[in-house]
């Protein structure tokens, strides 16, 4: 019934925040401070969370999604140099089944008193698991978030 | 298989969905087929008006129609939205919303 795929693509996103380095590797490299902006507690079906903030450290993210599955979001950090570069994998499946697998390098670069943090997402989409509802919700929340983006410096 | 790059079909489908009446479409279409008057009914406008959009849409690729006796039904093309697509942007989009909360946070924290 499935058939097997994986197709790889990666993308950049960049943004200059108003924090040192430092603070911004605090907040990456802290759990207490990680869970105040990080999607983990978000949704509030959280199950289980872990953090192992090292190399070859894991964190660990179940969860229930508002639709039922169960979402299990698996990250093992690679490299960490403090206040410049955290490099993790991650893994997300749904309900037992592997949707996704990312090598993520997120670098923090002084600028100003502020930080540009340049991150880089590699990752292999597996199985063409979405269904088209789900890839138009997908594609419109990335448009959604676009054009706020573009209309948010002007206004 | 698609020889088409990525990034060409984000530049179509991003000219497509630049417009709230063809979003509009889109969403009615995933629910079913429809004709032209089906659509451009809950948006009240006028027929010509949604062939245009209806053609945008169709050169985009992301609609198909065809054409029963007078009536031409329109229908989501199967692969119009590449899944590879579709979960970039949502990836993209869980970064950023918690790129905003990291940025308030660290200014609250500032404060």
């Amino acid at each position: 019934m499935t058939r097997r795929s994986a197709q790889h693509t990666s993308f950049v996103l960049e943004r200059r925040f108003a924090a040192p380095p430092a603070r911004m590797f605090k907040a990456w490299a802290d759990p207490t401070v990680k869970q105040r902006w990080s999607d983990c507690h978000a949704d509030g079906g959280t199950t289980e969370y872990s953090m192992d903030f090292r190399p070859g450290g894991r964190e660990v993210h179940r969860a229930t999604l508002p639709n039922g599955k169960l979402q299990l979001i698996e990250k093992t950090f690679l490299e960490i140099v403090p206040d410049a570069r955290i490099i993790f994998a991650y893994g997300i499946e749904a309900d037992g089944r592997a949707l996704s697998a990312s090598l993520v390098t997120a670098e923090f670069h002084a600028d100003g008193p502020g930080t540009r943090l340049k991150l880089t997402e590699q990752l292999a989409y597996l199985d063409g698991h979405m269904d088209l509802d789900e890839r138009i919700r997908g594609t419109g929340e990335g448009l959604d978030r676009l054009a706020q983006e573009l209309a948010a410096p002007g206004q | 298989m698609r020889l088409e790059t990525p990034s060409k079909r984000m530049d179509r489908l991003f000219v497509a969905l630049a417009d709230g009446s063809r979003r509009a479409m889109i969403n009615q279409l995933s629910a079913g087929p429809a004709s032209v008057s089906d659509l451009a009914r809950p948006l009240k406008i006028a027929l010509p008006s949604a062939l245009k959009h209806l053609a945008v849409l169709e050169s985009g690729g992301i609609v198909r129609s065809k054409k029963a006796g007078r009536i031409r039904t329109y229908h989501i093309a199967p692969d119009a939205f590449s899944g590879l697509e579709a979960w970039v942007a949502k990836r993209k989009a869980m970064w950023n919303r918690q790129f905003d909360a990291l940025a308030k946070y660290l200014e609250e924290d500032d404060a």
